[in-house]
């Protein structure tokens, strides 16, 4: 079996779907790390959820990221380690720069909770080694700072390294270039604003998300 | 005492002689302000309680009922559903953000002082139509301060209404439903056991929000009352996530006896109730109040309504395992008294004693009782029905803003947070799954306040009937429910007949379909200087059951027989009156429709209630793009009023051809069902004249009420 | 005490959603000369410190570690005493 830790903030929410979808759907291992944690037990991937931590006060992220235990993942991915941050943990990642760019406020200025239709366009890292290039899946996504952005040279090189992993069919934002989830160069740290954990079982919706979490296992067991 | 002060707390000087008469002396200003928190309306009910009594409130499945904090009702032996419904209306009127998103923020915390993790939020709103540039300006607040508090303490809101009707103008209705999930060793109450235990507070410190708001609700909204947007209390979600992790793990390792919110009169009426259900006594030392401003007055300390705050009494020796648990989630801790067994409330400041009253005195304000009498000019005037052709009539249905999709508003609340969501907001009632079980829920929260002031006896039945039936098409079976009665001024004769009507309309229909109250809520003085609201009894249900696979909503694919299960009666819609309502006949057309679910002979199942079966269609339509040939033979001149009546116990089902006879078989002679049409491809045809592509259906619902509301 | 005013405010090349749809909001209202609105907004700081120039570095390092992002912000200090 896969570990999964899952970081939970003081304000984190979407820590229980994540520890639900690895533990009850993908069946994998999950241990929750405490942000104030600076050892982290050892686990083959990180997941930073979603969320309102802080309540994003400030700016979404911004306090979470000077927390403890960020300091312990910054090592963990600079060794490689596997780390995604989906939605408020995406916020956290750019205010680290372990990912590039900066998450601003939806263009409508509003809340968006809807069902969307990805676009995967890098199905050549371990969050994505299971789809298909191109492959359209359906992904829910809740958040009212998803509209990414960075200055034109990061986004050359963001092209140009393939780390644009996921864009919108139909951008609900204004991200730049329809970025829905980007990685590092290395592609071992993924940043998306759609929540996959939501989107593991048909029942509620789409199962289109297990994918991610499936590819995850796949990868590290192929390193282990 | 000064009349000026008596007034500046709301109080009537009735009610004040009669504090001296039971006190024997003059109060003293600390407790006038305890006498005015509890006998208001908002926390004693006085005006509504002698009706409430008549309610039933028991069953098989009822673990909690009205008096504690939220309801409580078995899912198993071993589950527990936790859900009540309530009111913010005055505060929202005067600073729509804030006074939604405490509203919010109040309804979940008496869902998880039960013990209860909440799960799901519901919100009835009902304002004045969308032409109008203030309401849409209360509306916007209103949906993002439930948007802002919801999203962030992590809550997901999963359904609820929009009424709109110019008897709301002045006083919009907010009604927050929430639902919460527990195991039953985790239930709390709030009721004071033990003399000597420790009472704790912890949240957040105490400031001066909301001073007088109780009081402020019990008052009819003026000039005046518009200025007083100082005190709306201003609410903290990210605190509340906190409070409820911390709270729900205290809980978890059982480490106390009982817990209270502090929600309206803060700290009184949390204290009074806690120590008045053990029929104790309470001492408060207000020098260990957290405060937020360090030159609070006792009174101020008493009455403030600062949001996020609860009341623990801690079980002996627990004191410090609590304290480490808040120190985690690095929230405030404090041992601010103790239960005592003299049955009265004392106040401690400085040293001094500041207050002594006996509690049994704060619980039972004295009751004036006005008679119930009808004042008929107060009825409404029947609509006028819309003119033209068919055509026309039904183009500006489906152009109605009323009737259009209410996407703008929920998709700013999370709707998939917590992963139980099965049917999103928009059509028929909320279905939710519960994770590692084979059951579901289903919950629905509806009013008709034009009903009701037509007739609040039908009126409320019909409503209760509607969640009935909105339950029973998911296949689920309606258990229990909780409500909200927001009426005018209940010195009004009329207003107590209405009232009256209501209650006595509830116990009817909930005692023959065996579906008790859990909890509840009253909303009284909802009358402006010009206007009043129509009575307003707003119903919240929840079902259960285990179903196999969750049924489509809408018409799924062509080819199919579309039928109206029940009777159709197109005189309902030209009457004055309400269409009439046969309690028995619903209750067995419920339990057929569940049969025909249980048994896969339907495709699809929708109630037919608001709106009549022209929105029924609509909606049906809409969800997948398919359309619909209207085949039954009909005088033209009756098809509107068959396509707008909204005669009682129906529902909209498909199923396929070759299932024809067994569904003839499942209605038999005892429930009357009529083939209308079958779907398909592309266009909604009614009659030859009366054709639209389903495109254009989409169009003018997606658009009707959503271009209201951008600007 | 020193009280230092941080006035924030989004760097000129970042779209600003919320500033436009205010600008319109106002033109609705009969406001058309207005060219342009960007909302930031101002963090004020009571600092116990003896003097300005030591309460201006402090508050200039907690920009730098936390109260600014540099990528989308823009700052200045104001000082009140």
């Amino acid at each position: 079996m896969i570990k999964f830790g899952v970081v939970i903030f003081p304000g984190s929410n979407c820590d229980a779907d994540a520890i639900y979808a690895v533990s009850q759907v993908a069946k994998q291992a999950v241990i929750p790390i405490w942000h104030k944690d600076t050892q982290i037990p050892d686990v083959d991937c990180i997941i930073l959820p979603g969320g309102f931590s802080y309540g994003d006060y400030l700016r979404p992220g911004a306090v979470a990221s000077r927390s403890p235990v960020i300091q312990t993942i910054k090592r963990y991915a600079v060794n490689g380690g596997k780390v995604i941050g989906i939605c408020n943990g995406f916020q956290v990642l750019v205010e680290t720069n372990l990912l590039p760019g900066v998450l601003l406020t939806n263009q409508s200025t509003r809340f968006i909770s809807r069902m969307v239709t990805l676009e995967v366009q890098n199905n050549e890292t371990p969050f994505t080694c299971l789809f298909q290039k191109n492959q359209s899946i359906r992904i829910p996504i809740a958040h009212k700072d998803g509209n990414y952005f960075a200055d034109a040279d990061s986004i050359r090189m963001i092209q140009q390294n393939h780390q644009i992993v996921f864009t919108y069919q139909n951008n609900p934002n204004g991200s730049v270039n329809d970025i829905a989830g980007i990685c590092n160069r290395e592609k071992n740290v993924l940043g998306l604003m759609p929540h996959p954990e939501r989107a593991c079982e048909s029942l509620t919706g789409s199962s289109d998300g297990l994918l991610v979490f499936q590819s995850i296992v796949d990868s590290c067991k192929e390193t282990k | 005492m000064n009349p000026e002060i008596i007034k500046q707390f709301n109080m009537s000087i009735s009610d004040y002689q009669e504090i001296e008469r039971r006190l024997q002396r003059e109060p003293t200003i600390v407790e006038l302000g305890l006498f005015s928190a509890m006998w208001s309306e908002h926390c004693s009910y006085r005006s509504s309680k002698e009706y409430l009594k008549r309610l039933p409130t028991h069953g098989p499945r009822v673990v909690t009922g009205p008096g504690e904090n939220a309801g409580v009702i078995s899912i198993t032996d071993d589950l527990y559903l936790s859900f009540k419904v309530e009111s913010h209306n005055h505060p929202s009127a005067v600073e729509p953000f804030q006074g939604a998103a405490t509203g919010v923020g109040g309804i979940i915390r008496d869902i998880f002082t039960m013990g209860a993790r909440p799960i799901a939020s519901y919100d009835s709103l009902c304002f004045d139509l969308p032409n109008n540039p203030r309401a849409r300006y209360l509306l916007n607040g209103v949906v993002e301060g439930i948007a802002y508090y919801g999203n962030c303490v992590g809550v997901p809101t999963l359904g609820g209404e929009t009424r709109f009707d110019s008897c709301y103008e002045e006083n919009p209705l907010i009604n927050a439903m929430t639902i919460g999930l527990l195991r039953k060793k985790n239930l709390r109450s709030s009721e004071a056991k033990h003399t000597g235990s420790n009472v704790i507070y912890i949240g957040a410190k105490t400031g001066r929000d909301g001073l007088h708001g109780a009081s402020f609700a019990s008052g009819v909204l003026d000039e005046e009352a518009q200025k007083k947007r100082g005190s709306v209390q201003v609410g903290d979600p990210f605190l509340e996530k906190l409070l409820i992790e911390a709270t729900l793990q205290i809980i978890e390792e059982d480490l106390i006896e009982a817990i209270q919110d502090m929600g309206a009169a803060g700290l009184t009426s949390s204290s009074v109730e806690m120590a008045g259900k053990g029929h104790k006594g309470m001492r408060l030392n207000l020098d260990a109040v957290p405060l937020r401003e360090d030159d609070l007055t006792p009174v101020e300390m008493m009455l403030s309504e600062s949001q996020e705050r609860m009341l623990l009494i801690s079980k002996p020796g627990k004191e410090e395992k609590i304290k480490s648990i808040l120190d985690h989630w690095e929230l405030d801790y404090a041992i601010i008294g103790t239960i005592t067994d003299t049955g009265n409330m004392e106040i401690i400041h400085h040293d001094k004693l500041v207050g002594i009253v006996p509690i049994e005195e704060l619980l039972h304000p004295p009751v004036t009782s006005v008679p119930p009498i009808q004042n008929p000019a107060l009825t409404p005037l029947p609509l006028k029905p819309p003119a033209g052709i068919l055509k026309e009539k039904v183009k500006q249905f489906l152009q109605d803003p009323q009737f259009g999709s209410k996407r703008w508003i929920y998709e700013q609340y999370d709707h998939t947070l917590l992963t139980n969501t099965v049917n999103p907001p928009g059509i028929g009632a909320s279905l939710l799954r519960i994770k590692e079980t084979d059951q579901f829920l289903g919950v629905t929260l509806i009013s008709n306040g034009r009903n009701s002031a037509i007739n609040p006896y039908l009126g409320v039945q019909t409503t209760i009937a509607q969640c009935a039936r909105r339950i029973s098409a998911l296949g689920l079976v309606p258990t229990a429910i909780t409500n909200c009665l927001n009426f005018g001024d209940p010195n009004l004769p009329h207003t107590q007949w209405e009232l009256s009507q209501t209650v006595e309309g509830m116990r009817e229909i909930l005692e023959a379909m065996e579906i008790p109250v859990v909890s509840g809520n009253v909303s009284l003085y909802n009358e402006g200087i010009r206007k009043r609201i129509y009575p307003t009894p707003t119903i919240g249900m929840v079902g259960m059951g285990s179903i196999t696979h969750p049924l489509p909503i809408g018409f799924p694919a062509e080819d199919l027989c579309v039928a109206v299960v029940g009777n159709t009666d197109p005189e309902d819609y030209a009457r004055e009156t309400l269409p009439s309502l046969d309690i028995q006949q619903e209750i067995l057309h419920q339990k057929t429709i569940r049969s025909g679910i249980q048994s896969n002979l339907f495709v699809s199942c929708l109630s037919i209630d608001r709106g009549g079966l022209l929105r029924a269609i609509q909606q049906s339509i809409i969800v997948s793009m398919i359309g619909f040939e209207w085949k039954l033979p009909i005088d033209t001149t009756q098809q509107w009023a068959y396509l707008r009546c909204e005669s009682n116990g129906r529902y909209l089902i498909t199923f396929i051809p070759a299932k024809a006879q067994l569904v003839d078989q499942l209605f038999a002679d005892k429930v009357p069902y009529t083939k209308i049409g079958r779907t398909i491809q592309s266009e909604m045809k009614l009659d030859r004249a009366t054709q639209f592509s389903v495109e254009k259906i989409a169009e003018w619902y997606q658009h009707s009420f959503h271009d209201r509301m951008d600007f | 005490m020193i009280t230092i005013f941080v006035n924030v405010q989004p760097k000129a090349n970042i779209l600003d959603p919320q500033g436009k749809t205010i600008q319109h909001a106002l033109k609705n209202l009969g406001f058309q000369s207005i060219q342009e609105i960007r909302i930031g907004k101002r963090i004020k700081i009571n600092i116990e410190v003896d003097n300005v120039k030591e309460a201006t570095a402090k508050v200039q390092e907690m920009c730098e570690k936390l109260l600014i992002n540099p990528l989308i912000e823009e700052y200045s200090l104001e000082v009140v005493s």
